[in-house]
């Protein structure tokens, strides 16, 4: 059985880079995406089994620590943040785990990161896992 | 609550002082300059008693009001009836005047109505003239005549009886009617244009103002109030005893002509609840916020048998208090629903509705009560659950300490708490914070327990953080508030338990971070609590960082761990500061945080983001979004003399132009370093930082092929990149790292901690020797062994005393003395600490220089490599990187050139060994190689190379001593020679005599550990076995998986030592790693186990 993943990114060619990594993966599955935090929010209904969602934080109409607001009430899902403004340690990434974030990662080569899989795939990887057998 | 009512006190003191203090002047100036016209001054007089009788009515002071209200129908006599100022009236007003002082005074200090009995004379006096100059009692027979003080009077030394006036009472026919009591004060006199800011609570009888109920002087009722703790209809605006008085007056009313026309609290304040004094608006607000707030519950929750009733109820309460202060819209939007009785929901709804805008429009500042399911909860009232959940908070953390005493909670309570809550908390489908009620259930007491406590509050918190801003009005508790306060509580505790388990290096991984991470996150609250908003962000930054190595199950490295203890260091000092009621110092915070947002820069050894950022001058949408893999590729760009580009790109509704960008970008012509998400407009557009060998007008060139319209893909400006300076660069190598401190400085400090480490050793040392000797035994031994036991009993007894209090004290100083040995050891860790740094900060850079230098020659070249976790001191790491660099230089430029390159580092007790194997089939001779051999073999080391078979490549083997060690030893002796055996090396330590001659005629001996099996002996010295049968000690150590028994004399005791590199012929000793200074100052050879463990695998 693979984990089913939501991911939200404004950034149509991350979607893209996303999904082949998550396709790469056999205990992972895109069950949905959105280009935004309000898109996601509208989506949470129908995902009512979502193991993750993989959030990216710079987008329009509602950005991902919005959404993470509200998601966190709505949904077991665990959320982890894919961005490239969650640099460890930085006060986007702090942001996050005050919001609760159940995961940080960043993403390599900004906002749309091509090198995902190469530069993250191992660490995005081993943190995926942990967070949907945690 | 208690800051509320002290506020309205000491407001009602200073106020009352103020009217009593333009009471007294106006009354001297009437008294000494006896103005013909005195308009002006009894104006201010009535206006100086309305003001105080009004404060007192407002605070339940029954008594004093009674007193001012007479004195105010005394001067309403004079100001509007035409009755001419008397001295006697004078007199009798300076009397009330000092007697309404002493009441203030009394009543502010016990903040309670003064007793009625010693103002009856005073009462009486102005009773009587009042009915005697309104023509209701007779005037007096004789101007001299004293009236007769009442007995309770004796108590008022101040009131003397009066002297009647001289002048005639005017005529009954022009006196005007009396003024009755209870007629509605607007009516009474004329109103001044502004009346004093406290002088309010007289405004017309609303229409249901004759219903009200009886006005509780206490202070209980008004504390309810403030407190929302009571229903509103026994306000403590409700009227006093007029209302009492009522009926008789208003035959009173309907026998007078109506009063002269006097503005009304209505004109003055327009009916608006903006232009009140500001503390009434305050309260005026809290119970409005507190009615709309029991409204909107009521609607959420209908019930046609009881919710009718009881919204009247709020609202007649309200409507009341509105009437009080004459707030015609507020009383306009509520009337026609509580003269209407019962009402139904819809009713109510629009009821509701009307208020909450009425609330918007008069209390713009303050905290608009939330519309009922104005969260994401489909229509459910999400301050109901708040305002039920308040009622829970004292028993939830009741439940708290019960679980973390020694009697917790049974079972069966904490499931009912658990379900009231989840019963509150259900509808809304919030699915994390009903987990987190579940988990209050089920928690384990202690720790586990306080976990769950927490977890339940930061959901709330969760939820708090959705609501509309102002949902919680002062009387509804927010949970951040509880949490806040919680966690503050504890806070102390919080950061010693958060010490112990950043001291605690054995714990790593899983195990280690769950604690962690919950103490730093009561710290945060803690912090939030004091608005300490950087140390906050701090803390969350901290979890950031140490979360990433949690996936790994790795130990955090010393880096951030260093990093943690400096963070509770300094947070025990800000909470310190903050309980003294101290300003804390809080620049080391933010100095932390900047180092947080730099860690992983450091730790990787590479580039800042800064410095890049620095060196290309990036705009600010570039700020802070560098990864190091970013940075990395910006440095190693920078180094190959690239030209950098911003370039503009709107991609995402064009997938051809997206996909051919993107092929374009990592077809190796351009190279992306990094991209940011720019909005522009409804657009979402991405920045995309490229570095590249093409000059601007190459780079246009080929944007225009990409997208000949130039309208979604553009240049935004071509960088320059600036001469790398100290402050802002590294090493052109990328090999240098960049740490805080100096390593010569930290090294000096490691130098003294350990002089003075010995120093006390040596002293702790001889306490040990003299508080194990029993002193009393000792002397009474000497003095049998020297014939004088015959010792008298009673000198026998004190001797016995004062040695045994001598003895006492030694061992006090001799615990002290440990406990100083053991913070030194700790500093003497710490310091070492400071200087270490993990292999990766020499190898990652090392990866970056050697693809660097391959391209620089036209080749490609990778590093992998094993041992990045390994620690090691910084003067080694520098020592390593010139040692490695010089290698892969040789072999990058070897004719045959190197393409790959795996390096293994593994520490042992005094020495790290490293392995360098390549593919170079070229052979490993340089004469730069061979100065590396001898300068190594010089200092105990070692590097030998080995060629791969069939020209595979090259290994080079290299053993680089440790320049500082600093050992757990246990000090042993063997004949007159002290040995140091470190204590990581021991297994146990056994006296045997199972000793088996492996050769006959040799000292060559296995000792027989039973089912542990035989292991060789080796003596470090010139040793003889014992006899057959005679037992000998002697201590197991091992290393690289070979046991080893080291016979020795005798074990002087377990010590931290300074290992001291042999040098010169001195490197050449056998087994041996290094001197040692020992406590007792003398000098302690340090065992090389892992040498022995080769010597004996050899063998």
């Amino acid at each position: 059985m693979a984990y089913k993943v939501m991911v939200v990114d404004d950034a149509a060619m991350m979607r893209l880079y996303i999904s082949s990594f998550l396709n790469a993966r056999k205990d992972f599955k895109l069950v949905a995406q959105a280009a935004n935090g309000q898109e996601a929010l509208d989506k949470l209904p129908d995902h009512p089994d979502l193991d993750l969602i993989l959030l990216d934080i710079e987008m329009p109409v509602m950005d991902g620590l919005e959404f993470l607001r509200h998601a966190k009430l709505k949904t077991r899902a665990k959320i982890c943040m894919l961005s490239s403004v969650t640099v460890q340690g930085s006060p986007l990434a702090a942001k996050a785990r005050e919001l609760g974030a159940d995961g940080v990662v960043s993403k390599p080569s900004g906002t749309v990161s091509h090198d995902l899989e190469e530069k993250t795939g191992d660490e995005l990887t081993r943190v995926m896992r942990a967070l949907v057998n945690a | 609550m208690t800051d509320e009512m002290d506020e309205i006190w000491a407001l009602y003191a200073d106020d009352g002082a103020q009217a009593l203090d333009a009471m007294e002047t106006t009354l001297a100036e009437l008294e000494e300059d006896a103005p013909e016209d005195t308009k002006a001054q009894i104006g201010a007089l009535f206006r100086a008693v309305h003001t105080f009788k009004g404060n007192s009515r407002v605070l339940g002071l029954a008594n004093v009001e009674r007193v001012a209200h007479l004195a105010e129908d005394l001067i309403g006599l004079v100001r509007d009836e035409g009755v001419p100022l008397s001295p006697e009236i004078i007199d009798l007003l300076v009397r009330t005047g000092d007697t309404l002082r002493g009441m203030l005074e009394e009543t502010a200090d016990t903040q309670a109505d003064v007793s009625p009995e010693p103002s009856e004379g005073l009462k009486a006096d102005l009773q009587a003239l009042i009915d005697r100059l309104t023509g209701k009692a007779p005037e007096p027979e004789a101007p001299e005549a004293k009236a007769p003080a009442p007995k309770a009077e004796a108590k008022n030394p101040p009131e003397a009886a009066p002297d009647l006036p001289a002048q005639k009472a005017p005529e009954k026919a022009e006196a005007p009617e009396p003024v009755a009591e209870a007629t509605p004060e607007p009516q009474e006199a004329p109103k001044p244009e502004a009346e004093p800011a406290m002088d309010i609570p007289e405004p017309p009888q609303p229409p249901k103002a004759a219903k009200a109920p009886a006005f509780d002087p206490g202070l209980a009722g008004l504390l309810d109030q403030l407190d929302g703790g009571s229903d509103f209809d026994e306000s403590f605006f409700e009227d006093d005893d007029d209302s009492a008085e009522a009926p008789a007056d208003a035959e009173d009313e309907d026998a007078t002509p109506p009063p002269p026309k006097v503005a009304t609290v209505a004109e003055v304040t327009e009916g608006k609840l903006q232009t009140i004094d500001p503390m009434y608006q305050k309260i005026f607000a809290d119970m409005a916020a507190d009615t709309i707030g029991k409204i909107a519950a009521l609607v959420a929750d209908w019930s046609e048998a009881d919710s009718p009733a009881a919204a009247h109820k709020a609202t007649d309460g309200l409507c009341y208090a509105a009437g009080q202060m004459s707030l015609s819209d507020w009383i306009g939007a509520m009337q026609g629903y509580v003269d209407a009785g019962t009402n139904g929901k819809d009713a109510t709804e629009t009821l509701l509705a009307d208020l909450r805008v009425l609330y918007q429009e008069s209390v713009p500042n303050e905290d608009i009560p939330p519309d009922a399911g104005t969260a994401d909860a489909d229509g459910s009232d999400i301050t109901s659950m708040f305002a039920a959940l308040a009622d829970l908070y004292p028993e939830i953390a009741e439940q708290g300490m019960a679980m973390r005493s020694d009697t917790p909670r049974e079972d069966a309570a904490r499931r009912d708490l658990s379900s009231r809550i989840r019963r509150l908390v259900d509808p809304f489908g919030f699915v994390r914070l009903l987990d987190a009620v579940e988990d209050l259930a089920t928690a384990t007491p202690g720790s586990a327990y306080q976990t769950a406590e927490l977890c339940l509050y930061e959901e709330l918190l969760g939820v708090e953080r959705t609501v509309p801003k102002g949902t919680f009005s002062q009387d509804l508790i927010a949970p951040s508030k509880i949490l806040g306060a919680w966690c503050s509580d504890r806070v102390f505790d919080t950061l010693q338990a958060l010490r112990a388990g950043l001291d605690d290096r054995s714990r790593a991984g899983k195990d280690w971070f769950p604690d962690f991470e919950t103490l730093m996150r009561q710290v945060h609250h803690a912090c939030l609590n004091f608005k300490i908003d950087t140390a906050s962000q701090l803390t969350m930054s901290l979890i950031d960082l140490f979360s990433r190595i949690r996936i790994d199950n790795q130990t955090p490295d010393v880096i951030l761990l260093q990093m943690g203890r400096g963070f509770v260091d300094t947070m025990e000092l800000v909470f310190d500061a903050l309980d003294q009621g101290d300003t804390p110092d809080t620049s080391r915070i933010e100095q932390m945080f900047e180092e947080a947002t730099n860690v992983c820069f450091v730790a990787s050894g590479m580039v800042s983001a800064k410095s890049i950022e620095t060196r290309l001058g990036l705009p600010p949408e570039f700020h802070r979004v560098m990864s190091p893999e970013s940075a990395k590729s910006a440095h190693v760009a920078i180094e190959e003399g690239l030209h950098f580009y911003v370039l503009r790109a709107d991609l995402n509704d064009h997938d051809a132009l997206a996909q051919g960008f993107f092929e374009w970008i990592t077809s190796g012509l351009v190279q992306m370093i990094t991209n940011v998400t720019v909005f522009l407009d409804n657009a979402t557009l991405f920045d995309f930082l490229v570095a590249s060998s093409f000059e601007e007008d190459r780079m246009m060139e080929r944007l225009t092929m990409l997208d000949p319209s130039g309208r979604n893909l553009s240049m935004v400006r071509a960088l320059e990149v600036k001469n790398a300076t100290d402050a802002e660069t590294q090493d052109p190598d990328g090999m240098e790292f960049s740490l805080s401190g100096d390593a010569s400085d930290s090294l000096a400090l490691l130098e003294a901690v350990g002089a003075i480490s010995a120093s006390h050793a040596l002293v702790d040392h001889e306490l040990e020797q003299l508080s194990s000797v029993d002193v009393v035994r000792d002397i009474f031994d000497a003095l049998r062994d020297a014939g004088m036991d015959n010792l008298d009993g009673k000198l026998r007894g004190l001797l016995r005393d004062r040695l045994e209090s001598y003895g006492a004290r030694i061992q006090e100083i001799s615990e002290a003395s440990a406990q100083l040995s053991s913070e030194l050891s700790h500093l003497q860790q710490q310091s070492m600490a400071q200087r270490s740094r993990p292999a990766e900060v020499l190898l990652r850079p090392l990866k970056a220089y050697v693809s660097t230098h391959a391209k620089k020659r036209g080749n490609e070249a990778s590093v992998t490599y094993v041992g990045g976790d390994v620690v090691l001191d910084q003067l080694l790491i520098e020592e390593l990187r010139d040692l490695l660099k010089t290698i892969v230089t040789l072999r990058l430029d070897a004719v045959h050139a190197a393409t790959r390159f795996h390096i293994s580092i593994e520490a042992e007790s005094d020495h790290v060994r490293l392995e360098v194997t390549d593919n170079s089939p070229s052979t490993a001779e340089d004469p730069r190689l061979d100065g590396l051999r001898i300068d190594l073999k010089r200092r105990n080391g070692d590097m030998r190379s080995v060629a791969l078979p069939a020209g595979a490549g090259t290994r080079f083997h290299l053993r680089v001593p440790q320049h500082l060690i600093v050992l757990d030893g246990m000090v042993v002796r063997i004949g007159r020679i002290r040995y140091v055996l470190p204590i990581d090396a021991i297994q146990r330590i056994l006296e045997s005599d199972r000793l088996l001659p492996v050769t006959a005629g040799t000292t060559v001996c296995m000792l027989n550990l039973g089912e542990d099996g035989l292991i060789p002996v080796h003596p470090l010295t010139t040793w003889s076995p014992p006899e057959k049968g005679q037992a000998h000690l002697y201590v197991i150590v091992a290393s690289s998986g070979r046991r080893m028994a080291i016979p020795v004399d005798e074990l002087l005791g377990q010590q931290l030592v300074k290992l001291r590199q042999l040098q010169g012929v001195l490197a050449s000793v056998k087994d041996m790693s290094g001197i040692a200074v020992l406590s007792g100052g003398e000098v302690g050879m340090v065992v090389a186990v892992s040498a022995i463990a080769s010597a004996v695998r050899a063998a």
